[in-house]
């Protein structure tokens, strides 16, 4: 029980998707609050990057920063060996436990057989994943009550886990889960010809279900 | 081992009192001073986004746990502690008076920086600041500095002393 909300905000700060698990947040929120707080978890974003001490300015790596680029230069330079990198390694958990999963679970199976992620590059030994591009991203606020957890895609879209202090569940982990539902949203709903980009995920059945059972799977709920 | 960018002190009325934000690679302390644009831009910036988190976790938490603002005398108060992002971390320590002190810091899991924020108020602000006769007891004297607008801040060179000799072996 100590996932609270899950939140999805596109590139230019708009949420798009939200779902909350616990009964007193759907009750007290409305969809215009929604709306504020995940405005106000981008704005957060600009300014985090607006005061990175001088020494770190080197490393800034911004989607929210138009950056003086030339003409001719090539939009996806992403492997250029100059540019200074400054790695994030996260650890790798596998996803939760399988022990309530039964072998008739459709959606169970599908998600354990998805998400794995393997293969890409961001899990290079199954152990670490390095990550180049959250370097400016936020990735954690602590208070007395709440932990909230970032992950932002390379594409910009934010995806936002608000849980309370009930069980410490640490960065590296959350990081994992939220990079599952990242790869839940690009199979699920990007894949869908009907969904157009940027817009609010609406009546999209199975990527609800996926995502409850993902939570599930991880043991947050 | 931490590493430590810059430190802070704000006000009950939302003023920088004290900046220091120091630089590794060239070896130069930048300070809050009453005509450096640079810092006094930078230390607002970090005052919103130390407020409006704060403000943010805060209204989230009791919307979750269905509290009523009229129920007690006291009002339900959250302390926000850390934001970390992939190259650094701020820490915060906010004070019953209202005054808030944050140290950025690079990032590293197990480090609270609580003990630190606690001891450099307990011992170094409280020796230098608050126990000195020649402070200010509240830095806007008039109601036109507060909310952001006042432009006084410690001048205290053996509190800069304090404060170095406890931040130099951390650089």
């Amino acid at each position: 029980m100590s996932l609270e909300s899950l939140l999805i905000i596109n590139k230019s700060g708009g949420l798009i998707y939200n779902k909350n698990f616990n009964d007193n947040i759907e009750k007290n929120i409305n969809s215009n609050d929604m709306l504020i707080l995940a405005s106000t978890l981008h704005s957060a974003f600009t300014l985090t990057n607006c005061i990175l001490p001088e020494v770190l300015q080197k490393y800034s790596e911004s989607y929210n920063d138009s950056k003086e680029r030339k003409e001719n230069e090539e939009e996806l330079d992403v492997t250029d060996s100059e540019r200074n990198k400054f790695p994030i390694k996260v650890k790798y958990y596998p996803i939760g436990n399988k022990v309530n999963i039964t072998t008739n679970n459709m959606i169970a199976n599908e998600l354990l057989r998805e998400t794995t992620m393997i293969g890409t590059e961001l899990f290079y030994n199954k152990k670490d994943i390095i990550d180049y591009e959250q370097v400016s991203c936020i990735r954690h606020i602590d208070s007395d009550v709440l932990d909230v957890y970032f992950y932002q895609s390379i594409t910009g879209i934010k995806f936002i886990s608000i849980s309370n202090k009930k069980e410490n569940l640490g960065v590296d982990r959350m990081t994992c889960f939220m990079m599952r539902v990242y790869s839940l949203f690009s199979d699920v709903v990007l894949k869908n010809p009907f969904y157009s980009v940027e817009m609010p995920i609406r009546k999209n059945k199975l990527f609800d279900d996926k995502i409850q059972m993902l939570v599930e799977m991880e043991n947050l709920v | 081992m931490v590493k430590i960018y810059s430190f802070w002190i704000f006000d009950r009325h939302c003023n920088c009192i004290y900046a220091v934000e120091f630089d590794t690679d060239k070896k130069e302390i930048q300070r809050l001073t009453t005509n450096s644009s640079y810092m006094h831009e930078k230390a607002k910036l970090m005052y919103g986004l130390i407020f409006s988190m704060s403000k943010l976790t805060n209204t989230y938490h009791q919307k979750s746990i269905d509290y009523k603002e009229t129920d007690e005398l006291f009002p339900l108060e959250t302390n926000f502690k850390k934001i970390s992002t992939g190259s650094y971390s701020i820490h915060t320590l906010k004070t019953k008076t209202g005054l808030i002190f944050s140290l950025v810091t690079d990032i590293n899991d197990q480090d609270r920086m609580e003990i630190e924020l606690q001891y450099i108020y307990r011992e170094i602000y409280l020796k230098h600041v608050t126990l000195n006769p020649f402070e200010y007891n509240d830095y806007a004297l008039s109601e036109s500095e507060t909310k952001g607008e006042g432009f006084r801040h410690i001048e205290n060179s053996n509190f800069d002393k304090d404060i170095y000799a406890f931040i130099e072996p951390l650089l």
